[in-house]
């Protein structure tokens, strides 16, 4: 009557801490990759530049559109865990070629998302410690080095894993998000509101990227402690919050009518004064440090997940034998996403310049990433015989919307939204597919090994043995 | 103010949501491991958003465990929780006999542990050298031969390579001072003759002198009552 594979014995993620992670420290994943602080004191002045009076209904509109793909990537973590995440996801809907595509996105997305993080981190500490009255050192140096410095600090946390990872993030963030919120109460009220009125959409696909980071949470799954209830609930939580920030901060900005934004000085405020300004600057490099390492934690665990189905090099998928983190894809990872700025700053790029390039990259791999794997979840829901209404409308809504958003985005005047980007992105991504497919398609037991996740085991069934079939 | 409503108070539809839970948990017992969403809602006449939306919750806080396939259902461990709090596993009298005369032929304390999932169940503690309590077992597995025997099955990284290597070559296991400083252990597995599942462990507790090199006869003794155990425990 019933046909079942056969339950393993041990998980094929196993070495990972499984099932062991408190809700705490997942919220704090989904909520520093959003980085909450840094995106509301710098997008709602992008949205208000691109939407004018439209500004907070563009924050609406993406913070829906954010929910619908948190609901559709949650009929995934409601059902498996999975280190890969979206990949993963993608992967049981749709098969092995778009999930390896997924996969490259994916990359694109957590790695320019850790560069631009560090990037971030650097260049507004360097402006906090000019604001404080440090001497002024060159731009290029200083945030060159800082970025060194960071990522070495960020591979530490992360190979010493997740618990201390996710116990540092939480300090930074919260002292982050009260300290843009305390400056952005203050902002005088009577302005009228500047900017172009490019509509809903324009401001819509600018808001959209300072959701990027919620589904981080699914990287954890197999990590989590009753992970089916925490990560859907989580992905949603952190929409559903960073949300009324941004509502509140873009209202806060509307009511005094936008403050210059000063793309020199990575400074949205031109407030008086140095202290407070280097109190916020000091904020928002902390919010990008958070950013940084919970990008970096996605990161590896997506590499951990390529390196144990072999598609990627297999070594990555080694795991440390005390920390129980995935250490090798930490030390394989890290170098490039310091790397990479360092160069872009060495060709003589300014560190304004780097964000933007790096935040183009980000924002495409995630948008793609999101596209493929709303498509994926009424495909899967249907294999797997469980198929409703809701997620099949929440995908015909979102799939559509997220592909406007890119094409929006792509047009905008947004750091990063240059006419060459998505050609960029474009060769990352089908460069990332050709170096993930050509191994899986030679030999064809990888790409049964695609989408991999934490399995039920032996262990957790009532009354199984391992290796037996289940079923009759 | 108005009292905030307890998150556990039931209120509107919440019984029959309760109801509907229970009837799934029966259902996937009665039906066996593997049964499918839409067989569970047939089977119960739920409308199947209803039944998926049940059947996850009880997946999310794992009395119900998806198999690999994805599609199909078994009960999971925290069940097993339930009935092995309410009613510990009774090994057999034969086995209990085997064990008994074991302890008539050593100095030393004798304990027979099964083994549900991960949790370590001394179900035949010997009564002269009473062993470290079962929450402590289970909880910190590294520390006790019996809990060994259980990290190697699972190839546990908390278990030294080392320690797994003389296990898999001598066939039992060792620890010394882990759960008291003056005591050492030596477990072996007791596995199901047919599939060689590893069901329990019987482990002796002694003195750490006295298990620095064991006694070939104790051991000898040892891998005879656990071979008669086989049959009875699997």
């Amino acid at each position: 009557m019933h046909h079942t594979k056969a339950v393993r014995g041990v998980s094929p993620v196993a070495g990972l801490d499984r099932r062991n992670l408190p809700a705490a420290h997942v919220w704090t994943q989904s909520v520093s990759a959003v980085a909450p602080s840094a995106a509301m004191a710098t997008t709602p002045v992008l949205v208000l530049g691109a939407a004018g009076d439209a500004a907070v209904w563009s924050v609406v509109v993406a913070a829906v559109l954010a929910l619908l793909v948190a609901d559709c990537v949650g009929q995934f973590a409601r059902r498996m865990a999975a280190p890969g995440s979206l990949y993963s996801f993608t992967a049981r809907g749709l098969g092995a070629v778009p999930g390896l595509l997924c996969a490259a996105a994916l990359l694109v997305g957590y790695a320019f998302l850790a560069m631009a993080a560090l990037v971030g981190c650097a260049a507004y500490g360097r402006s906090a410690s000019v604001r404080a009255g440090w001497p002024v050192l060159p731009e290029r140096l200083v945030v060159g080095l800082l970025v060194t410095a960071a990522a070495v600090v960020i591979a530490g946390c992360l190979v010493r894993g997740v618990r201390v990872s996710s116990r540092v993030a939480l300090a930074f963030e919260a002292v982050s998000i009260m300290s843009v919120s305390c400056v952005l109460a203050g902002v005088p009220g009577g302005g009228a509101a500047q900017g172009n009125d490019g509509g809903v959409a324009a401001g819509t696909a600018l808001a959209l990227t300072a959701f990027i980071g919620f589904e981080s949470a699914a990287a954890l799954g197999a990590e989590t402690r009753r992970p089916f209830r925490v990560v859907p609930a989580v992905m949603r939580g952190t929409v559903l919050g960073v949300a009324g920030l941004y509502v509140f901060a873009t209202i806060a900005l509307t009511r005094g009518g936008g403050p210059a934004w000063n793309r020199d000085g990575f400074a949205a405020y031109g407030f008086s004064g140095a202290w407070p300004s280097a109190l916020l600057d000091a904020g928002l490099a902390s919010s990008f440090f958070a950013c940084a390492l919970a990008s970096g934690t996605a990161l590896v665990r997506l590499l951990f997940c390529l390196g144990r189905e072999a598609v990627g090099p297999r070594r990555l998928g080694a795991a440390h034998p005390r920390h129980r983190t995935p250490h090798v894809a930490v030390l394989a990872a890290m170098p490039v996403v310091a790397g990479v700025p360092c160069l872009l700053l060495a060709a003589g790029l300014s560190a304004w310049e780097v964000f933007g390039a790096v935040t183009g990259l980000f924002t495409f791999g995630h948008m793609t990433a999101y596209l493929l794997v709303c498509l994926a979840a009424p495909v899967f829901l249907r294999r797997i015989g469980e198929l409703t209404l809701r997620p099949v409308l929440a995908a015909a809504v979102a799939v559509p919307g997220l592909a406007v958003a890119a094409v929006t985005y792509a047009q905008s005047s947004a750091p990063g939204a240059d006419p060459r980007m998505p050609g960029i992105f474009g060769l990352l991504a089908v460069a990332g597919l050709a170096l993930l497919a050509g191994p899986a398609v030679l030999r064809p037991a990888r790409v049964r090994a695609v989408g991999s996740y934490d399995e039920t085991t032996a262990a957790d069934v009532l009354g199984a043995a391992p290796g037996r079939r289940l079923g009759a | 103010m108005a009292a905030e409503p307890s998150p556990l108070s039931l209120t509107g539809r919440q019984p029959r949501a309760v109801r509907a839970a229970l009837a799934v948990l029966e259902e996937v017992a009665r039906a066996g491991p593997g049964v499918t969403a839409r067989q569970l809602a047939g089977a119960l006449g739920l409308a199947p958003a209803t039944a998926y939306r049940v059947i996850n919750l009880l997946v999310a806080d794992e009395y119900l465990v998806r198999l690999p396939d994805l599609k199909g259902f078994a009960l999971g461990r925290r069940v097993a929780d339930l009935a092995v709090a309410a009613l510990p596993p009774r090994p057999p009298l034969a086995a209990r006999r085997c064990v008994t005369r074991l302890r008539g032929r050593t100095r030393w304390g004798v304990h027979l542990a099964v083994f549900v999932g991960d949790r370590i169940c001394v179900v035949d503690p010997d009564p002269d050298h009473p062993p470290t309590d079962d929450r402590v077992l289970t909880a910190r597995p590294q520390d006790s031969a019996l809990g060994r025997l259980l990290l190697a099955e699972r190839d546990d990284p908390r278990l030294a390579a080392a320690d797994l290597a003389r296990y898999v070559a001598r066939g039992r296991i060792e620890q010394h001072g882990g759960t008291r400083p003056d005591r050492a252990c030596l477990a072996v597995p007791i596995r199901d003759p047919v599939g060689g599942a590893l069901v329990a462990g019987l482990a002796v507790s002694a003195p750490p002198e006295r298990l620095a090199v064991p006694d070939p006869v104790l051991v000898h003794e040892l891998d005879m009552c656990a071979a008669e155990l086989a049959p009875l425990l699997a």
